[in-house]
């Protein structure tokens, strides 16, 4: 009798965690999968943001080479702090690069500079270098780099001394 | 017989629990598996649209500005010589935009109103009223639109450049619903003389 019942069908302690091992496996990859395209999301934002910043940054320097042809002054004039190591600008001015980041303020709701930022302001991950180089006297080459984690951004623009 | 059926078929009341926590147990982390997956989805949705409508807003508004010219008049920037007429409340911009169907300068005025950013078209070169058109979906909230402009005045001898800010949520019931924060500043292309 006792024989008997050891022969039913049933599973074992074994075959058990056999079952719950292939579920594990077969649940972890799809839990995994998803996580990824959260983080991807996550950085397809990151870049999107980053893609607005590089454009702003070469709009900043056409903005200074058209108002040099309006004053009638050299066209790269004012622009020698971009030259070499670069500069950094927000929509208040271009100054030299100092390798700060960008923040967010409040009051103005704009991403730019801060030196002494208040409670509301959020203070970004984001870096941007704007260097311009001459290759010849008529052409600038524009580089804007922005930066933040490990990731990087580059968008290049020449522009030339024709009006 | 009896005394044997007994012994071969069913379960013993341990046998039944035992059964039952692992059942439990297996099911109650599938499903919160399940329930994050939905909920990681959601999100990732609620941000691909987000993308897609400040990408559609800002994109729209920039090609626009970048066409404008000074105003002579005055009638749609607010005083003669002036590129914008930018208002605080609600925060709104005009200027003269480049129609490409008959090539004249017409006045438009993009806007946020009920949490959407609204465009109104005039025919003509004064400041349009009336009803204006979203250019964002429902499905978005615009908490923010900011624009600074720096070289509009008259004479100012500067080139004309705009600042544009979108701060944009996502409609949601969730309290951490999505939001992004964009900004791109665009020079006016038309020499400003």
């Amino acid at each position: 009798m006792d024989n008997a019942f050891k022969k039913e069908k049933g599973f074992t302690l074994l075959e058990m965690l056999i079952s719950i091992m292939i579920i594990t496996i077969a649940v972890l990859p799809i839990y995994q999968a998803v996580f990824k395209y959260t983080r991807n999301t996550q950085l397809e934002r990151e870049n999107f943001i980053a893609s607005y910043l590089c454009q702003e940054g070469v709009e900043f320097i056409k903005n200074k080479r058209d108002t040099n042809w309006i004053q009638g002054l050299a066209w790269d004039d004012g622009l020698s702090i971009c030259f070499g190591s670069g500069c950094e600008g927000g929509p208040y001015g271009l100054s030299a690069w100092a390798d700060r980041t960008i923040y967010i303020e409040a009051a103005s709701g704009f991403y730019r500079y801060l030196t002494t930022p208040v409670a509301g302001d959020i203070q970004t991950s984001f870096k941007r270098k704007i260097v311009v180089s001459k290759p010849t006297a008529d052409e600038m080459d524009i580089t804007v780099t922005v930066y933040w984690g490990n990731k990087t951004m580059i968008v290049k623009e020449n522009i030339f001394n024709w009006r | 017989m009896i005394n044997n059926n007994q012994k071969t078929k069913g379960f013993t009341l341990v046998e039944t629990l035992v059964a039952l926590l692992i059942f439990g147990f297996v099911s109650v982390i599938l499903v919160n598996i399940f329930v994050s997956v939905l909920n990681s989805q959601k999100r990732i949705l609620q941000n691909q649209e987000l993308m897609n409508q400040s990408s559609y807003a800002l994109e729209y508004m920039t090609k626009a500005i970048r066409m404008t010219e000074k105003d002579m008049t005055g009638a749609c920037s607010g005083a003669a010589g002036e590129n914008f007429r930018v208002g605080t409340s609600p925060v709104s911009i005009a200027f003269l935009a480049y129609d490409l169907k008959d090539s004249t300068y017409k006045c438009v005025q993009f806007l946020i109103e009920d949490n959407a950013i609204k465009e109104r078209r005039s025919t003509d070169g004064n400041l349009p009223s009336g009803t204006a058109l979203p250019i964002t979906s429902s499905a978005v909230s615009v908490e923010r639109l900011e624009f600074y402009v720096t070289g509009d005045i008259l004479g100012d001898n500067i080139q004309p450049k705009i600042t544009i800010m979108i701060k944009m949520k996502s409609l949601s019931s969730s309290t951490n619903a999505p939001v992004i924060i964009v900004q791109t500043t665009v020079s006016q292309r038309k020499l400003d003389i």
